[in-house]
Parts: C-alpha cells; sequence; structure tokens
C-alpha cells in the first residue's frame, strides 16, 4: 500500500496536470459548441456503428408488433388514398396550391438506439446527411411527434427527443386552435405538460393536441398527446394541464423524418422581418 | 516567501490579464498572428516556486483569459500544460554552473540568450496547443502551423520588449 502512495507522490506533478487539463477539456467539450459537435458527431459514426449491428438482434424480438402496427398503418393509408382518388377532392386539391401540398416529403427511419429514464433523451436513426438529413428536421412516427433531428453523420443522426428537458412542441388544442406548448417535465415518459393554455379556454379530458406546424418543423396536425388531467393553480393565469403523449418511448422502431422544403424560405422571409423592424 | 511577492504576483497577475484583455487582444497582425503575452507572467515566475502553485495560477490565468476570449477553457488547457513543462525544460537548459537560488528571471540575470532559448519552444508550444484545440482538426495542419508560428514570435518580441523595458536589476 506505501508502494502505491510513494509512487503517486513521485508523479504527484504529472498527476496534477492530468487533473487540470482533465477539467479544462470537459469545460472545454461542454461549453464550447464547435467543440461538442465535433466530438458529438465521430462518437455518434462510432456508436450509430454498433448499434446497427446489435439491433439486427433486438429487431427480431419485435417483430411481431412492429409488423402489427406496419400493417395497420397500410390499411389506414389505404383507405386514405381510396377517398382521395375521389374525383371531387381532386377537384379541392387542384385548386389549392401545389406548393402547399408538396410542402413535405418523409424520409423513414429506424431506431438504432433509445433511452427514456434520463434527464436528456436522444434517439439514433439508421438515415443520415447522405440520406438527406440535416439538423433541425422534425421527426415523428405514425402515432406522433417524436422530436427534432440535432446532428448528422454520413449514415446516422441523432434525434432530440421530445423526452428532453429542454424540448418544446408548439402545439395547439385540435377543437378550437388555441396555441400552447408542450413541454416534458421530467419522471414519466408518457406524460407531458401543455403549457400556456389561459384559464377562459374550454379544455376537457380527451382533447386531442395536435402540433400548430409553425416554424416548419412539423407538419401541422401532427398528434402530439390527449389531455389527461386538467388542475388548477391558485395565482396562475394559466392551467396546469398533463398530456398523455401520443408516441410511445418505449417501444419506437420507425419514425419519419419531416424534411420541410419551404423551410428555409420561411426563415430567410422571418429573419428580413426581423432586420426590417431594427 | 515574503508576503511582499505574493502581492507583487497578484498585481502582475491582475495587470497581465488586463493588459492581454485590452490591449493584445484587439493587436492582430494581418488577422493571422494573435499575441498571448499572458503566458509570459506563468514563464517568468520563479522557478523555485512549488509547481502546484504554478500549475494553479496557470490555470485561474487561463481560465480568466478564456472568460474573455469567449472559448472555454483552451487557454487554461494550454496555460497548464505550458506551467508543467517549464519545470522540467529549465532544468535540461540549465545554463553552466547551475542556477543560484532565487534568481529572478530577467534578461540583466539571465542573458537573454537564455531567455530566449526558455522562452520560445515553451511559448511556441502553448500557442500551438491553443490553436490545435480551437480549430480541434488537422485538417489545413499547416496553416494551423503557420498560425502558431507566426503568432509565437510576436508574442515572443512583445515578452521581449517588456522584459527590456522592465529591465533595471542594477542599472
Amino acid at each position: 500500500m506505501s508502494n502505491i502512495f510513494r509512487l503517486l507522490y513521485r508523479y504527484r506533478a504529472f498527476l496534477l496536470l492530468l487533473f487540470y487539463e482533465f477539467i479544462c477539456f470537459w469545460l472545454i467539450f461542454n461549453y464550447n459548441s464547435y467543440q461538442g459537435t465535433a466530438y458529438f458527431n465521430l462518437s455518434k459514426e462510432i456508436s450509430g456503428t454498433f448499434y446497427s449491428y446489435s439491433s439486427t438482434f433486438k429487431d427480431y424480438l419485435s417483430l411481431k408488433q412492429v409488423n402489427d402496427e406496419l400493417a395497420a398503418e397500410n390499411a389506414f393509408l389505404k383507405k386514405r388514398l381510396a377517398a382521395m382518388s375521389d374525383t371531387s377532392f381532386m377537384l379541392n386539391a387542384v385548386l389549392n396550391d401545389s406548393a402547399q401540398m408538396k410542402k413535405y416529403s418523409f424520409i423513414a427511419g429506424k431506431v438504432l438506439n433509445n433511452s427514456v429514464q434520463r434527464t436528456n433523451n436522444f434517439i439514433t436513426i439508421n438515415k443520415g446527411r447522405k440520406h438527406g438529413i440535416r439538423p433541425g428536421m422534425g421527426v415523428i412516427s405514425t402515432s406522433g411527434v417524436v422530436g427534432r433531428v440535432k446532428g448528422c453523420s454520413e449514415n446516422f443522426a441523432t434525434v432530440v427527443s421530445i423526452l428532453h428537458s429542454e424540448a418544446l412542441v408548439s402545439s395547439k388544442i385540435k377543437r378550437d386552435n388555441t396555441l400552447g406548448s408542450v413541454k416534458w417535465e421530467g419522471g414519466d415518459p408518457l406524460y407531458a405538460s401543455l403549457n400556456f393554455i389561459p384559464r377562459h379556454v374550454d379544455v376537457v379530458k380527451g382533447d386531442s393536441i395536435v402540433t400548430t406546424g409553425f416554424g416548419s418543423v412539423y407538419p401541422e396536425g401532427v398528434l402530439v398527446g390527449i389531455v389527461d388531467k386538467i388542475g388548477f393553480e391558485g395565482d396562475k393565469n394559466f392551467y396546469s394541464i398533463r398530456v398523455k403523449l401520443a408516441t410511445n418511448f418505449y417501444k419506437l422502431a420507425y419514425v419519419y423524418v419531416v424534411d420541410s422544403k419551404l423551410k428555409i424560405e420561411e426563415e430567410t422571409l422571418e429573419l428580413l422581418l426581423e432586420d426590417g423592424t431594427k | 516567501m515574503a508576503l511582499n511577492s505574493y502581492i507583487r504576483i497578484a498585481i502582475n497577475f491582475i495587470l497581465v490579464l488586463l493588459a492581454q484583455t485590452l490591449l493584445f487582444k484587439g493587436l492582430v497582425v494581418f488577422e493571422f498572428a494573435f499575441c498571448f503575452s499572458y503566458i509570459a507572467f506563468i514563464l517568468l515566475l520563479p522557478l523555485e516556486l512549488p509547481f502546484f502553485g504554478v500549475m494553479t495560477i496557470a490555470l485561474f490565468l487561463g481560465l480568466s483569459v478564456d472568460i474573455f476570449y469567449d472559448t472555454a477553457a483552451i487557454h487554461a488547457a494550454s496555460s497548464v500544460l505550458v506551467a508543467f513543462i517549464r519545470t522540467h525544460y529549465a532544468r535540461i537548459i540549465t545554463p553552466r554552473g547551475g542556477y543560484d537560488t532565487s534568481t529572478e528571471l530577467t534578461l540583466y540575470q539571465m542573458g537573454w540568450q537564455w531567455i530566449s532559448y526558455y522562452l520560445l519552444p515553451l511559448i511556441f508550444i502553448h500557442h500551438l496547443v491553443v490553436f490545435l484545440v480551437e480549430i480541434y482538426s488537422f485538417h489545413n495542419f499547416y496553416i494551423t502551423f503557420l498560425k502558431a508560428i507566426s503568432s509565437s514570435i510576436y508574442t515572443y518580441i512583445i515578452v521581449l520588449i517588456y522584459l527590456k523595458f522592465t529591465d533595471t536589476d542594477g542599472r
């Protein structure tokens, strides 16, 4: 034992150097977004490759459930398609702005890695920059909103799921279009809270909360969750509403990345507006 | 060590920090060569100061400079590294006859040749680490290297001017 202490004492200068450098590099990667992202991207490539191998084993176990979900979705889409090929509907479609109709395209991706227990949860998917994924794109699933793309490498992308302490989803109550924002409060991955709904608005349990489509991240009308519990806090102007999230993050297997063709145009226009008012 | 020296070190610390952030931060030659003269403060501390104190001072000076440069701990990392190396390096380039105890590192005491042998490589290592960590890739390493060399020369000249200016011993 005393030999260890003697060794440590002999190299105390070098050990102190290592200790200080460790603190410095921790600070560097934490607070410099460029270095942090570069490291994050590299680690993403490595872990993405690893997870894509391990997921081939894990997927086998959830095959039946995923198949059932896909079959149900197929049936729903076929029904929708049949309804849309009704000629009177086509007439309306022609009159609508075709740019609006082609506004969103979807890139399907498989979930390689997911977490629900941490304070900040991320999802890794098997599509990356070469498939057209860019940071900031919204990600949805068949059941509802999943999150936003944080970073991407050539073959993989990380998605900040809404189970993240800083994630906010611009939402509205479907029935009367009241705007609010959904935030996950930590804890149970099945529930989140809907904020900024003023007290004079009519909200009942069972109301659907959908996305507004603002910011061209998610298409309008994607289900975020269902109102589960409505509470009042004495001095606040807003309800405290608990929403049961539409997406079951425990069983997330396939997602769609939303590519908004008009996002850049919308953002540049909004930027011009900001510059104009300065 | 006398309390007087501690106070002098503390005042020098603040002055070096002020000079770096107010003066040298903006004096960039051709947008290419930067001056990080605060490192001279670390390098010119008396050699017999315990390494723990020198490295801790280097850490805090580096962190303070980082606050003004908006880089997180990049200068701290390289300052600590240089503070560690300097004792070993000084031992390697011991002048004939060894060092006298409590020798001050000034031009008069040590001679400008020894000062140059001492300062140039250490300043270069410091600047190289700063630029490498900042750019965080070896892509275009040639440019980074050139930046480090030109900045080191620039810093070295500034430090030499400072030493000449404060060379009061015996005159």
